[in-house]
C-alpha cells in the first residue's frame, strides 16, 4: 500500500476508535479487512455493521 | 529510480534496429511526424514495464502488445522484437543491463541480476507514468472532476482509497436499504397492533384501555403500564379451535386491504412523482441519451487534442467547437444524472407503499385459511409475491422505465378474481356467528400478543439496522474527512509547485498565476487563475498552448510528489507541442533549474524546440537524436550527435546543395536567435513575427560590440590588464568573424538568402558556411544580467569552451 494511503488508513481507524457510532468490533474488524491486499466485497461489510451495531437479537 | 545510459531497439513498433547513447543524462529526439520517434518511447516504457500504453486502455480494442508490438514485418515473429536497456542506479551506482522480448513481455533478462539492479527494475515496472505522452498529460487538466480525481489518484497511486471510499459508500448504501426496509416492517407490526386492538395509536394508555378491557372479560387482572416486553395475554388460557382468530380483528384486517384497495392516496402521490420524473426523460431524447452516453462523454473529451472526434473521426471546424459540443453533451448528463437522482428517490417512495401493502395482504391472508378459502390464500401469495418481484424492479432507471406502463395503469396489479375475494372473505367473516365474548376475549390476547411480539421484534430488528446505517454512515463521513484532509494537504503541495512552475514558463504574462486544486468526496476541483479576472476551469478561457503548459507543470508537480528524491527519469513524447517558442524557452530552464537530477527523455517533431533544449543546457549537443524520415523496410533514417555541419557536410557530399543550404539557415536562424535573446540583441519587431537571418545577424552583431566596448571601457576605467588583455583577443575573435561573414554578403530578404544559399554550388556554400560557422562562436555569451556577463570562446564544433572571464561591466567610480 502507498505511503498516503496508509497513512489515511491509520488515521481513520484512530479517529474511529473514537467515535461513539462505531462498535469497536466493527472498527477492529475493518483494520484487517481494509488492509488487506485486496478489499472486500460491500455485502461483507454490510454483514459486519450489522452484526456488530446495536444489541443482539435473540 | 533509473536512468538510461544506451538503448538498443530491434525490430520494435516502428524500428527494425537503433542504438541510442543516453549517457544518463537528458536526450532529445527531434524528426518530422512518422518518422519513428514514438516507437522509442514506447521502446523505454515496454523495457520498464512490459507493456506499451500506447497499446492498451482506452480506444486501443484488438491491439495487444504481441500482436503489434514486433514490426509490421515481424508480427509473426514476436521473438525478434526486443529492447535492452543499459542503466544505471544512481543511489547504488550500478550499471545493469535490462533486457526484455515481446514473445516473453512479462519476463525480463537483467545482467548482473544484483538485488539493487533488480529492485530498481521493480520500481520502475511499478512506475508507468515515467513515461507519458501529451494526450495522457493533458487528461490532468481538461477532464471533470470526478476523473480528474482517477487519473490524478491513479497516478500517485492514490486510486485504493478512491476504491475504499467507493466501497465504504456501497455498504452504507446498503444498510441504508436495510433500514428502511426493516422501518417499513415496524409500521406494517404497528398496524397490525392498532387493527386487532382498534385503537388509532399506539399510545401506553390506549393499548392499557383495549387490552384490560378483554382481560377483564376473562376476571385476568388489569395490567397497570404495558411495555414491548409486557405478556398481553399473561394468564389466559389460549387454544382451542378459535384461539387465535378473532372475528373483530379478522374483519378489520380484511377491511384494510379493501380500504387500501380502494383509496391509495400516498401510494398514487408517490407513483405520480415517479411517472412525473419519468416523463422528463421520455420527453427529452437528448436528455435520456446523454445520460446512457456520459460514460463515453467523460473518457472522449480529455482525448480532444485536434479538430477530429476522436471516436467516428469526423472532422470538426475547430477543436474548441469540438470541445464545445462535447462539453454540452457532458451538461446535459449532468442534468440527467440529478433526473436519475430524483427518479430513484420517488422510486423509493412507491416501493415503501407497496411494502405496506404487502405487509396488509400477508396479515389478512391466513384468515382466508381459516376460513377455508384455500384458492384465495394461494390468490394472496401470488399476488403478493408478484408486487415483491415489482418492487425489486424499480432499483434502476432503465428497469424502472421498463415498469412505466404498470406504474400508470395499475401498480398494485390487482387480479378482478382478488378483488372479487377479498369481498367475500369480508362477508364470510362477518357473516360468521359472533364468538362468546369470553371466546372473543381469549382470542383478542392470543392475536394482540402475536403482534405484540412482531412489533417487539421488528422494532429490535429496526433498531438494530438503523444503528449498522449509523454506525456505517460514521465509517464512511469518517474515511472520507480523513481522506479528504490528508489529500488537501497532498494537493496543496501539488498545488504550489504546480502554480510556480506554471509562472516560470509563463513570467512574461501570467507572473501571478495561480491554481486551486479542491478534493471533496471522491472530486478533484482545478481552477486557475486567468489573468487576476478570477479562477476558472482549465478548458474556460486558457489557449491550448497554455493548458498543454499546465498540463506539463501539473504532471510534474505530481511526480515530484510521488518520488521526491527518487524522481530521475522521465519520457516525455511531444508535451510541449502547442506551447509556443519562448514559453518553451523558460520550460527548459524550469527543468534544467527544479529538476537537475533528472533525466528527461523528449521527442519533438519542431525543430527549434529540439535547438532550445541544447542552447538552454538541458541537453547537451550531442544529446540529440534526429530522425530525418522512414520507411517501413529500413524504420527510421537518423543520427546521433546534432552537428549540423557534419550533416551539411554529408548533404554536400551527396551533392544536396539545397539541403545542405537548408540546414544552414535554419540551424544559423536558431542559433543566432538563441544568442540573441540570452545577449538581449535588439531586434526589430516584425508583426508575422518572420524574422530572418540578417535580422539576428544586425541585433548579435550590435549587441555583442556594444558588451565589449563596455568591457573595454570598463576593464580601461580599472586599469585591469588582465580583463584588457581578453578584451582585445574577444574584439580580434570578432572582427575575424564579422570579416569572414561579410564576405558572404548574406541579403537582407530570407528569400534572397534562400535563393542564394540554394543557388550557391559546393564550393561557394563551404566557403559561406566557414565564414557562418565562426559568427555564433565568436559572439557566444554564455550569461548576461545588466552587469555582469561571462564571455566564453566557444566554437560550434567543439562545444563549450572555459570561460575566459567573468566581467564586472560597472566602470570605475570616478
Amino acid at each position: 500500500m502507498a505511503g498516503i494511503e496508509s497513512e489515511v488508513l491509520e488515521t481513520f481507524l484512530t479517529q474511529l476508535a473514537d467515535d461513539d457510532d462505531v462498535p469497536t468490533a466493527i472498527t477492529e474488524k475493518l483494520g484487517e479487512l481494509l488492509a488487506a491486499a485486496k478489499l472486500p466485497k460491500p455485502e461483507q461489510l454490510a454483514a459486519l455493521y450489522a452484526e456488530a451495531s446495536g444489541e443482539a437479537l435473540l | 529510480m533509473i536512468q538510461i545510459q544506451t538503448l538498443r531497439i530491434e525490430e520494435f513498433r516502428g524500428i527494425r534496429e537503433l542504438e541510442l547513447d543516453m549517457d544518463s543524462s537528458s536526450f532529445a529526439v527531434f524528426g518530422p511526424n512518422g518518422s519513428g520517434k514514438s516507437g522509442v518511447v514506447d521502446a523505454i516504457d515496454f523495457a520498464l514495464t512490459g507493456s506499451v500504453a500506447r497499446l492498451s486502455g482506452a480506444g486501443t480494442r484488438g491491439l495487444s502488445v504481441t500482436r503489434h508490438a514486433p514490426h509490421v514485418h515481424q508480427r509473426d515473429n514476436p521473438a525478434a522484437a526486443k529492447v535492452s536497456l543499459t542503466f544505471t542506479h544512481p543511489a547504488s551506482g550500478q550499471v545493469g543491463v535490462l533486457t526484455r522480448c515481446v514473445k516473453t513481455a512479462d519476463q525480463f533478462t537483467l545482467e548482473p541480476n544484483t538485488p539493487e539492479l533488480a529492485g530498481a527494475v521493480a520500481w520502475a515496472a511499478q512506475h508507468p507514468e515515467l513515461t507519458l505522452t501529451r494526450r495522457e498529460v493533458i487528461k490532468y487538466v481538461n477532464t471533470e472532476p470526478g476523473k480528474r480525481a482517477q487519473e490524478v489518484q491513479a497516478l500517485l497511486k492514490l486510486d485504493r482509497i478512491d476504491e475504499t471510499r467507493r466501497l465504504l459508500n456501497t455498504a452504507r448504501n446498503k444498510t441504508s436499504s436495510t433500514a428502511k426496509s426493516a422501518a417499513d416492517a415496524v409500521k406494517s407490526a404497528e398496524d397490525g397492533v392498532k387493527r386487532v386492538l382498534d385503537i388509532t395509536s399506539l399510545l401506553s394508555s390506549e393499548v392499557v384501555n383495549a387490552v384490560n378491557k378483554q382481560r377483564d372479560v376473562l376476571g385476568l387482572g388489569a395490567l397497570p403500564t404495558v411495555t414491548l416486553e409486557t405478556d398481553l395475554s399473561a394468564g389466559a388460557k389460549v387454544g382451542g379451535n378459535q384461539g387465535s382468530f378473532n372475528k373483530a380483528s379478522a374483519a378489520r384486517d380484511v377491511k384494510a386491504v379493501t380500504d387500501f384497495l380502494a383509496e391509495h392516496a400516498d401510494l398514487d402521490q408517490a407513483v405520480s412523482a415517479l411517472t412525473a420524473a419519468l416523463g422528463e426523460l421520455e420527453a427529452d431524447p437528448t436528455v435520456l441519451d446523454a445520460l446512457k452516453h456520459r460514460q463515453l462523454v467523460e473518457t472522449g473529451l480529455p482525448l480532444v487534442t485536434d479538430g477530429v472526434c476522436p471516436l467516428c473521426d469526423l472532422a470538426w471546424p475547430t477543436t474548441d467547437a469540438l470541445r464545445q459540443h462535447l462539453a454540452d453533451k457532458l451538461a446535459r448528463s449532468e442534468a440527467a444524472a440529478e433526473l436519475q437522482q430524483r427518479i430513484q428517490a420517488a422510486a423509493g417512495k412507491v416501493v415503501g407503499q407497496l411494502r405496506s401493502v404487502r405487509g396488509l395482504i400477508q396479515t389478512a391472508q391466513p384468515h382466508a385459511v381459516t376460513m377455508g378459502q384455500s384458492a384465495l390464500q394461494k390468490s394472496f401469495q401470488e399476488w403478493s409475491n408478484d408486487i415483491a418481484a415489482f418492487e425489486a424492479k424499480l432499483g434502476t432507471v432503465e428497469s424502472i422505465r421498463q415498469e412505466s406502463e404498470r406504474l400508470t395503469t395499475d401498480p398494485l396489479g390487482t387480479l378482478s378474481p382478488i378483488a372479487a375475494g377479498i369481498g367475500a372473505l369480508q362477508t364470510a367473516i362477518e357473516a360468521l356467528p359472533d364468538q362468546t365474548a369470553t371466546e372473543s376475549a381469549h382470542s383478542f390476547l392470543s392475536v394482540a400478543q402475536d403482534r405484540w411480539t412482531q412489533v417487539r421484534q421488528t422494532r429490535a430488528t429496526a433498531t438494530k439496522t438503523t444503528a449498522a446505517h449509523k454506525a456505517a454512515t460514521a465509517v464512511y463521513e469518517k474515511y472520507n474527512a480523513v481522506a479528504d484532509a490528508a489529500l488537501t494537504t497532498l494537493y496543496k503541495s501539488v498545488e504550489d509547485d504546480f502554480s510556480n512552475y506554471y509562472r516560470q514558463i509563463n513570467s512574461d504574462d501570467e507572473s501571478s498565476f495561480k491554481a486551486g486544486l479542491s478534493p471533496t468526496a471522491g472530486k478533484l476541483d482545478l481552477e486557475v487563475d486567468f489573468y487576476g479576472l478570477g479562477m476558472f476551469p482549465p478548458m474556460a478561457y486558457h489557449s491550448e498552448g497554455h493548458q498543454d503548459g499546465m498540463g506539463v507543470c501539473l504532471y510534474l508537480a505530481l511526480i515530484r510528489q510521488i518520488h521526491k528524491s527518487d524522481f530521475r527519469l522521465a519520457v516525455l513524447d511531444d508535451v510541449v507541442t502547442s506551447v509556443d517558442a519562448n514559453h518553451r524557452r523558460q520550460f527548459c530552464k524550469l527543468l534544467k533549474d527544479i529538476f537537475p537530477d533528472v533525466q528527461f527523455i523528449m521527442t519533438t517533431h519542431d525543430e527549434v524546440w529540439a535547438r532550445q533544449m541544447q542552447s538552454s543546457g538541458l541537453i547537451a549537443r550531442r544529446s540529440l537524436a534526429r530522425f530525418h524520415g522512414w520507411t517501413v523496410d529500413g524504420g527510421p533514417i537518423y543520427g546521433q550527435g546534432g552537428d549540423f555541419w557534419v550533416q551539411i557536410e554529408a548533404d554536400l557530399a551527396k551533392d544536396d546543395v539545397p539541403g545542405a543550404a537548408h540546414k544552414l539557415r535554419r540551424n544559423l536562424e536558431a542559433a543566432l536567435a538563441d544568442i540573441a535573446a540570452s545577449i538581449q540583441g535588439q531586434v526589430v519587431y516584425r508583426a508575422d513575427n518572420n524574422y530572418d537571418l540578417s535580422s539576428f545577424f544586425a541585433a548579435v552583431k550590435g549587441r555583442h560590440g556594444d558588451l565589449l566596448k563596455k568591457a573595454t571601457a570598463s576593464a580601461n576605467s580599472w586599469n585591469n590588464e588582465t580583463a584588457q588583455q581578453k578584451a582585445e583577443i574577444l574584439k580580434a575573435e570578432r572582427a575575424k568573424a564579422m570579416l569572414a561573414q561579410d564576405g558572404e554578403k548574406l541579403g537582407d530578404q530570407r528569400t534572397r538568402t534562400q535563393q542564394r544559399l540554394g543557388d550557391h554550388d559546393q564550393s561557394r556554400l563551404r566557403a559561406g558556411g566557414r565564414g557562418l560557422q565562426e559568427v555564433p562562436g565568436a559572439v557566444h555569451v554564455q550569461q548576461c544580467q545588466l552587469s555582469r556577463m561571462d564571455l566564453r570562446a566557444r566554437h560550434p564544433r567543439k562545444g563549450r569552451g572555459a570561460p575566459l572571464l567573468m566581467w564586472d561591466l560597472d566602470p570605475k567610480p570616478t
